[in-house]
């Protein structure tokens, strides 16, 4: 684990228990509400940020925008069949082959593009924050995820459900105002079918486009060399 | 409303829809839900209102019904389920949320449709470039997506893809197509990314292109739309708007300042519904007269 | 395509954003170039909405507004039809008259700009075969393949043995045979009646309900043996009308039949086994793995083994085994093509459609499409052509038809269709009227013992 990663994590770990702390005190009446949101947004502020700070080739960005574009293209091209969504597939894989902080931006990106077409809301801060995570943790386990493709589609799994606990999260908060136990739960037995689907359809499509994109992006990192390289900090 | 300068726009959708999601006071929370509905009934077609009413109702009445269901507090019992009382409070609680959930979700359709995704790259460009980069090639990419899977699907069709009819075949043969438009899509960005080089990315620092003027009318409402939220946020912060339904709805004006409070957040809420009234008004206006001065002067002749 | 931005406009200001210019001159300089090419109605609009003719003018319009020196064009209108190719090099003719900018164009599709050109290099494997004045060029060239996309008008200049100066349009050209004696053409008849494969009767096709429909009361037989070329411009109809043919789309009105029945009573899939064939505009849409040899055998039946010795002697036949192990995108527009026809056969059409299939051919190319066209004919097979290749359909074709608007406005034997039109002809004909091709033309003169 690098200095950075140390850094982010810690960063990471301490300011969301720190915004608890403001909420509980300051917005007493709708601390949950409060404290999701600055949540999401402390996911994805300094991610972005930090992105955007270091050095990046050209092509590897327009490479991203094109992952980003596939994963909600593929969406659509799937649309039949409910919950089939190739997008987190899609973000783990460019993690894979493309690092940590591309995984980030895939995917807090997918989901932000997603949202114009399918209508923004005050869930797209959560879904960017959720997917970004997805590709950012991803792409830290790079090494052992590439190489072991059931490692990878158990990722994908556990990945999913996950994404499902959060959304759920937002919906009871976003829905109540506050956080009640007893709803949460009942929301997430509810989802439990569109769940299962979401975690079955990420290791579906990671089984499916592992190889052949694996292949694809292979060829592209080494010819262009945006291999994931210990810090070139600048 | 589409006409305002995005970075008026953008923080106002944004602060009117914080304060929804967080002012807790059903009368301010009426005000949000009638604004943002009448903004709503002025900018959409037919079609769209039916669809959105569609949804919308079921969902207000699911969200008034279940919260009884689930709470039990409050003190004027409706009936008892299996020893759990359905309170009216309760109720009135539900009715509330649902109000407040379909304004959150008015107020996100606002948004989505005016500030677009031209809109928002031109504000983020200048602190998030790169970020703003992928996004406007991302947006560049994705219709084109659309064109060439119909293309493939339609030339694959006639060497036998999709031929068998059922769901996997169905899936298998999208799946095909998929690779395929992703090794192209990949190969195209390499493309572009040497297009974009060849222009001059990376020399000198990028100067977005200004789109968006201030104009005078911008002006004078950005003030204005500030004080109003600031009054709302005072009234909030000072506990002017708090409200409890349990165990008995209490006086939704607990002080002074509520009532300004109030009246600033409907005011705000009302904004877009009042923009949009005003600049068809004054289109009318200018109708009126462009057509008053075409028609010829008729001198009486006798 | 160049194209990097979503928007018209952001297209536009891409260049200028970036070079050092304060943000009202790039305001200037966008407005400015969307003015002066003529895009100010395109200016908000997406680029994947708008036509390739227009796609094109923009990449010329962004790379103008970064106020080059020298223009590197390659291939720029190979895509285009023939209206916005005209357009486009009229635009490229008018920026370089009046803002000095230095072109550099490479095209094997030159006929249209010849005359415009100063100075022209002629490139074979690699090698200079020619340097000089358009005029120098075409007396070196005449005896080349390349000559074959020369314009009518040099070549007739040519075959008449390069009298006086070359001449620089078909006014020109005329005047040339004002001179001579020219001995009018013989008709040739069409072939005679054969069996009908494929019909449409009344067929109507309507995208959206209140729109204006995209296809109109067509009513068509392909006949077995025949050649059949629907010419149109651009936004005709004709690509619709092939997907219709191909099944592709259900027509709102009317009845479609394949060797007497039905299309509606096919199975799915089973219009495409020994029946209609379609090859695209864009031939690598046929081609999903990663070699050609891998996509010829998917759509063989059978056994991997004996799929793979099939599509391998289908390939020697067609003289295609050099293709076989390559990757599909990384093939030339007409190896595609030809593979892509290769693949097509392999489910033994009788009814072929072609999509534009001249598209990015050079004079070669398109002579060798016409011999396969030919030979499918010959094998009793049909073939329906869409294009806009108004000289490739004056050689190739049995029969044309005038597709606008989604109607069907004239249909006969080729002599007869050119005859009718004033416009929609081959250059040679209003150099020469009565003859379709330049090689008929300078046959009968040489029959006439005009020619040296």
């Amino acid at each position: 684990m690098t200095k950075r990663t140390v850094l982010s994590c810690l960063f990471f770990l301490l300011l969301i228990p720190l915004t608890a702390v403001l909420g509980l005190t300051v917005f007493r009446d709708v601390k949950w509400v409060v404290w999701s949101l600055m949540a999401a947004v402390l996911s994805i502020v300094p991610f972005i940020v930090s992105f955007e700070k270091r050095e990046h080739n050209l092509t590897l960005l327009v490479l991203i925008a094109a992952m980003v574009a596939l994963s909600v293209g593929g969406r659509i091209l799937f649309y039949i069949l409910p919950g089939f969504k190739p997008i987190t597939a899609m973000v783990i894989l460019t993690a894979l082959y493309f690092g940590p902080e591309a995984g980030y931006m895939t995917g807090s990106l997918a989901a932000l593009l997603s949202n114009f077409y399918f209508g923004q809301g005050p869930w797209t801060p959560f879904q960017m924050a959720a997917w970004g995570l997805i590709g950012f943790f991803a792409g830290l386990l790079h090494a052992r995820l590439q190489k072991n493709t059931p490692l990878c589609c158990a990722y994908g799994a556990v990945v999913g459900v996950l994404y499902s606990l959060i959304l759920n999260f937002q919906h009871t908060v976003g829905v109540r105002g506050t956080f009640v136990w007893d709803e949460y739960v009942a929301v997430t037995v509810a989802s439990l079918g569109f769940t299962a689907v979401y975690a079955v359809s990420n290791v579906v499509f990671l089984l499916l486009l592992k190889k052949p994109v694996g292949r694809i992006l292979e060829r592209v990192t080494l010819k262009y060399g945006l291999a994931p390289t210990p810090e070139k900090e600048k | 409303m589409k006409s305002l300068h995005p970075l008026l726009s953008f923080p106002y959708f944004v602060a009117v829809l914080a304060l929804t999601m967080l002012i807790r006071n059903p009368v301010a929370t009426l005000g949000s839900l009638l604004g943002a509905f009448c903004y709503w009934l002025m900018t959409t077609n037919g079609k769209e209102k039916r669809a959105d009413l569609g949804f919308y109702i079921p969902l207000a009445v699911l969200i008034t019904v279940a919260n009884p269901v689930f709470s039990h507090n409050g003190r004027t019992p409706l009936f008892f389920l299996n020893d759990n009382a359905f309170t009216l409070e309760s109720l009135l609680y539900g009715a509330f949320n649902a109000a407040l959930i379909v304004s959150v979700l008015l107020w996100s359709k606002a948004y989505s449709k005016t500030v677009t995704s031209d809109k928002f790259l031109y504000l983020f460009s200048g602190i998030l470039p790169k970020t703003a980069l992928i996004l406007s090639v991302a947006l560049r990419y994705l219709p084109m997506l659309r064109k060439e899977a119909r293309r493939l699907k339609d030339a694959q069709k006639t060497v036998g893809l999709y031929s068998k009819g059922s769901v996997t075949d169905n899936f298998l043969s999208s799946c095909k197509i998929y690779y395929a438009l992703i090794g192209r899509t990949l190969e195209n960005a390499v493309g572009t990314a040497e297009s974009m080089r060849a222009r001059g990315w990376g020399k000198a620092k990028r100067v977005p292109c200004a789109r968006y003027r201030f104009h005078t009318p911008d002006k004078v409402l950005a003030p204005v739309l500030l004080f109003l939220f600031v009054v709302v946020a005072v009234g909030a912060g000072t506990g002017s708007l708090t409200f409890s339904f349990y165990p008995a709805p209490t006086d939704p004006l607990p002080n002074g300042f509520s009532a300004f409070a109030v009246a600033a957040f409907w005011l705000l809420s009302f904004f877009p519904a009042l923009y949009e009234t005003e600049v068809n008004l004054q289109w009318r206006l200018l109708q009126s007269k462009i057509s008053a001065s075409a028609t010829p002067q008729r001198t009486k002749t006798r | 395509m160049g194209l990097v931005s979503d928007k018209v406009w952001s297209e536009l200001a891409f260049a200028p954003e970036l070079s050092g210019l304060t943000k009202d001159e790039v305001r200037l300089r966008v407005g400015e170039t969307a003015s002066y090419f003529g895009l100010r109605d395109l200016f908000d609009r997406h680029v994947e909405t708008l036509s390739g003719g227009e796609k094109q003018l923009l990449s010329l319009a962004a790379a103008a507004a970064g106020d080059p020196v020298l223009l590197l064009l390659d291939e720029p209108t190979s895509m285009l039809d023939p209206i916005a190719a005209a357009r486009f090099l009229d635009t490229l003719e008018r920026m370089r008259r009046d803002l000095g900018v230095t072109v550099l164009l490479a095209e094997h599709r030159f006929s249209s700009l010849y005359p415009l050109a100063d100075r022209v290099l002629a490139l074979e494997n690699g090698r200079v075969i020619a340097d000089g004045t358009p005029g120098d060029a075409a007396k070196t060239l005449s005896a080349s393949p390349l000559f074959g996309g020369f314009p009518p008008e040099i070549r007739l200049w040519s075959a008449l043995g390069c009298p006086g100066k070359c001449p620089a349009s078909i006014a020109d050209g005329r005047a040339l045979l004002t001179k001579t004696n020219l001995p009018a053409p013989t008709p040739t008849d069409g072939p005679t009646g054969s069996e009908s494969l494929l019909s449409a009767e009344n067929l109507t096709f309507y995208f959206e309900k209140n729109a204006p429909p995209a296809v109109t009361d067509v009513t068509l037989d392909v006949k077995a043996g025949r050649h059949l070329c629907i010419l149109g411009g651009n936004g005709a109809g004709k690509t619709t009308l092939l997907r219709l043919l191909a099944g592709l789309l259900p027509p709102t009105a009317g009845k479609l039949r394949l060797f007497g029945k039905p299309y509606k009573a096919y199975k799915r899939g089973a219009l495409y086994k020994e029946g209609v064939a379609l090859l695209p505009q864009d031939p690598s849409a046929l081609f999903l793995k990663s070699t050609v040899l891998e996509d010829l055998t998917d759509v063989l039946p059978g056994k991997k083994e004996g799929k793979e010795t099939a599509a391998r002697s289908a390939a020697e036949k067609a003289g295609l085994t050099g293709l076989l192990a390559r990757h599909p995108l990384d093939l030339s527009g007409g190896e595609c093509q030809r593979a892509a026809l290769l693949k097509i056969l392999l489910t033994k059409p009788r009814v072929l459609l072609l999509d534009e299939p001249t598209k990015g051919l050079d004079a070669e190319g398109k002579r060798a499409l016409r011999e396969t066209v030919r030979r499918l004919t010959d094998e009793g097979k049909a073939v329906v052509t869409v294009t806009h290749d108004v000289e490739f359909a004056a050689a190739a074709a049995d029969e044309c038809a005038f597709l606008f608007r989604g109607e069907i406005l004239s249909r006969s034997a080729p002599a007869d269709f050119f005859a009718k039109n004033r416009f929609y002809t081959p250059a040679v004909s209003r150099l020469a009227p009565g003859y379709l091709t330049v090689e008929a033309l300078a046959a009968a003169l040489r029959e006439g013992g005009q020619t040296p």
